[in-house]
């Protein structure tokens, strides 16, 4: 996989954590709109528990890609850093394909979870109703982003193995 | 395969698998999606509805909306004028900036709910003047080290809120519970800062008083982080708002703050939002794994045969506490703190509400337990930090400097042991 691909992966996963950001920001003025209505026009808006449970899905999943890209998920790194830097370019080889595969596979049952919703056009059992297929759209599109920046780490990993290079993916990550 | 062998089996996989530096939510996800085909025979597709329910929750969407607000306070200056504001009124003490950095950590603490913000944060505003001043590193590093950990005691706190929502506690009561605490280990901390400096005084030049006229001045500069903070925790514990929607409100007011002192920019707003967006996405990746995880444990009952047997010990309840604390501050070791909760909370929480502790006051006293790992090498995310902030100051250093301290933590732990009521006092007389 040549550079290009591994930008292209990076924007995505940054374009998938702006827009979680964004939902981070509307719900904080939908939040205020709602405490807003209830005591000054006496009148609740009934939007935000509902869509706040939401937006925090979508911040989460669709932030998975971008935290991964920016090495931010936490691990513990203090054992591997004591082998020599060869072997635990092979162990986090190993360890990054484990990682890979479950992720692929969260986003394989998403997408069958997400289909499913559609066809049973599941809905909230609130009163508005909310069609749950629009925020359990988030699962899928951000776990297939996850895997793919794992891919990409992975394919690093390889190509520093054998060019015998001892990649950044090698030393500890500080979050 | 008995399910005894099979939870044993799966529990060293994870292990092992945490060990060799997969990250914590994907190991603790790939454990129990093995778990979920090859134990206890679920589909696959339990994973989706497991990411889905575990985070659709509007208790914990307070966990992101509460770190933008900090990130929004940190970025607006605020935090420096809040430092030399306290400089003027607590600068006299023994020690003076090292308590200083501790009162200033507890005033922190009541917008940020995280410690790691916390210690970077003043790693690099109350280091360098520190550093200017003479003051003996080991005694500057211990404190900002361990005054971090007042961020995450004193609500708004993201394991309250995580715990909260996970046991189905109140977020407001535990809050409440916390503050209290919170203040104590406060004073107590200004206090060991106080005896060290007698004991050896080389630790910090002789402090000076600044005039009354400047504490007045210095009032302004405290006023903001009074607003924020009495209008977002009263309207909490006023049972105004639920924590949530406080949590909303303070980013307004954070925002408000950060125009105030002509900060705010788009791209201070878009840092701040970005960086909610990584804190919650590594948190929330690890409360769903966790959450999966916990599915397969129960299926199995393995968590309610472990309290079972530890209960059929017949020990008293002291005992199985110090037990706990023990093993806690051993995994502390090893595990960041929200990692640590979330795969240990299905096992030990049946054994502490059998044995007649209030969940409420364990959440608190888990919240010191947990800090006291952020300090703990070989894994200790404070350290980290600073070590990153300051890299001249090796990892070890740190952790020795923040020593003594962790002395004063303990015995905090001590006292909520033995008087509970200290934690929930505040929130019988509240709700």
């Amino acid at each position: 996989m040549g550079g290009k691909a591994e930008r292209l992966v990076g924007q995505l996963a940054y374009a998938a954590g702006a827009l979680a950001a964004i939902f981070l920001v509307g719900i904080i003025v939908l939040t205020m709109a709602e405490v807003v209505s209830r005591y000054v026009l006496h009148q609740p808006l009934i939007l935000a528990d509902e869509f706040g449970g939401y937006a925090l899905v979508a911040i989460t999943f669709l932030g998975l890609a971008y935290c991964a890209r920016d090495k931010n998920h936490i691990r513990i790194t203090f054992i591997v850093e004591r082998f020599r830097p060869r072997t635990a370019g092979w162990i986090r080889l190993v360890t990054l394909a484990l990682g890979f595969a479950f992720i692929a596979v969260a986003a394989w049952v998403s997408w069958q979870f997400l289909a499913d919703s559609f066809a049973r056009n599941m809905r909230s059992n609130s009163m508005l109703m909310t069609p749950l297929k629009w925020p359990q759209m988030a699962l899928p599109i951000g776990f297939t982003l996850f895997a793919l920046v794992l891919l990409v780490h992975l394919v690093k990993v390889v190509q520093d193995l054998k060019a015998g290079r001892n990649a950044d993916e090698f030393k500890a990550e500080e979050f | 395969m008995s399910p005894e062998l099979s939870t044993t089996l799966l529990m060293g996989g994870l292990l092992v698998l945490l060990a060799f530096g997969l990250e914590i939510g994907a190991a603790m996800g790939l454990t129990a999606a093995f778990g979920l085909v090859f134990v206890v025979d679920k589909p696959l597709v339990q994973m989706a509805w497991t990411a889905w329910e575990s985070l659709n929750s509007f208790t914990l969407l307070a966990m992101p909306l509460f770190v933008f607000m900090g990130a929004v306070f940190s970025g607006s200056g605020a935090v420096h004028l809040l430092f030399s504001a306290l400089d003027k009124w607590l600068g006299w003490l023994p020690g003076g900036l090292a308590s200083v950095v501790v009162a200033a950590n507890g005033v922190f603490g009541a917008i940020s709910g995280s410690s790691v913000a916390a210690a970077a944060t003043f790693s690099m505003i109350a280091y360098p003047e520190m550093e200017k001043r003479r003051y003996d590193p080991e005694l500057s590093l211990g404190a900002i080290a361990v005054g971090g950990t007042l961020s995450v005691l004193v609500p708004p706190s993201l394991i309250l809120i995580v715990y909260g929502s996970w046991e189905n506690v109140s977020v407001a009561r535990l809050f409440a519970a916390a503050m209290i605490p919170g203040v104590i280990l406060m004073l107590l901390l200004m206090l060991s800062v106080i005896v060290m400096v007698k004991l050896k005084p080389s630790l910090a030049p002789p402090s000076a008083s600044a005039t009354w006229g400047e504490r007045i001045a210095a009032i302004k500069d405290m006023l903001p982080w009074l607003v924020v903070i009495v209008i977002v925790m009263g309207s909490i514990f006023g049972g105004l708002m639920t924590p949530t929607e406080a949590s909303a409100l303070g980013a307004i007011m954070a925002l408000g703050i950060a125009w105030y002192y002509g900060r705010l920019s788009y791209r201070m707003v878009r840092e701040a939002a970005l960086s909610a967006v990584k804190v919650t996405a590594m948190i929330g990746f690890i409360i769903f794994a966790a959450r999966l995880l916990s599915f397969v444990f129960q299926d199995l009952g393995a968590t309610v045969k472990l309290s079972g047997l530890v209960l059929e010990l017949g020990l008293s309840k002291y005992w199985v506490m110090l037990f706990i604390v023990i093993l806690y501050l051993i995994l502390g070791m090893f595990f960041d703190s929200m990692a640590m909760m979330l795969l240990t909370l299905s096992f030990v929480m049946p054994v502490i509400t059998k044995l007649g502790y209030d969940p409420v006051w364990w959440g608190v006293t888990f919240v010191l337990l947990a800090e006291i790992g952020l300090v703990t090498p070989p894994f200790g995310l404070n350290l980290f930090t600073m070590h990153a902030v300051l890299p001249k100051f090796s990892v070890l250093y740190i952790a020795r400097a923040s020593l003594p301290f962790l002395a004063v933590m303990l015995l905090m732990i001590w006292i909520l042991i033995f008087f509970p009521e200290i934690a929930l006092w505040l929130p019988r007389r509240l709700y």
